[in-house]
């Protein structure tokens, strides 16, 4: 998720069904747990995720994925210094 | 009230790099290997050539399985809706290309290696055509000199 985000930032997310293109979300995922990422397409089941690092790819990316499983929307972060 | 919790920004590979050009290499080298297995002839006696009838089929087994890997790696982390929809044909090639290995792996006929290399050929077309960059099919300048299909690069 760089630039957006690095490693060992913090960050508060909030539970919402408001949820827009471009907001970035943590999903509970069944193979490696809570990813965070942006959203690139959404309704009302379904999400579509994509990160903000273009040189970096993901399997969950690009696809159409159950918006249940978004676990909050990202209100605050907090980037601490020299954490990565 | 409230936990902290680690999330990660998951990536599978960095930098995006997927190429079928590593499963055409393996599958140039499974042709190859069926050929040199072929040249030592029916009936080997001797302890050295029976070395390099156990090395050469050993080698056979290794590139066909990194056929196997190379593919289903791009056709599982790569293609997805928007690729599949374009071309719905790819999960029965790839179905085929799996089929065929196995059976490079089980043989020695050149033809299975034959039929493995115009599978993967078509698989890169596919996988090139997505990302919208030509093709054309060149002969690879080293044995077994067939012809495979390579993206046309922009000179540096």
């Amino acid at each position: 998720m760089y630039p957006s985000l690095s490693s060992g930032d913090l960050i508060i997310t909030r539970r919402t069904a408001s949820l827009f293109v471009g907001d970035v979300v943590v999903y509970r995922t069944e193979t490696v747990g809570k990813i965070i990422k942006r959203i690139a397409d959404i309704d009302a089941q379904t999400v579509v995720l994509v990160g903000d690092n273009p040189r970096l790819a993901s399997s969950f990316c690009g696809m159409s994925l159950n918006r249940s499983a978004i676990v909050g929307k990202l209100l605050i972060k907090v980037s601490v210094p020299f954490s990565s | 009230m409230f936990a902290i919790t680690d999330v990660k920004a998951h990536c599978d590979i960095p930098c995006k790099i997927y190429d079928p050009a590593t499963a055409l290499i393996a599958t140039l080298s499974v042709i190859r290997l069926l050929d040199l297995i072929h040249e030592l002839g029916d009936t080997v006696t001797s302890a050295a050539d029976s070395a390099q009838l156990v090395r050469l089929t050993d080698q056979k087994e290794t590139h066909a399985a990194s056929v196997k890997h190379d593919i289903t790696t791009i056709w599982g982390d790569y293609f997805k809706a928007p690729q599949i929809e374009a071309y719905p044909e790819v999960h029965e090639l790839v179905h085929t290309i799996m089929m065929q290995a196995s059976k490079c792996k089980q043989g020695i006929a050149r033809e299975n290696g034959e039929n493995l290399l115009a599978s993967v050929n078509r698989f890169a077309e596919i996988f090139w055509a997505t990302k919208g960059v030509e093709t054309e099919k060149v002969i690879a300048p080293y044995p077994p000199a067939l012809a495979v299909v390579q993206p046309v690069l922009a000179g540096a």
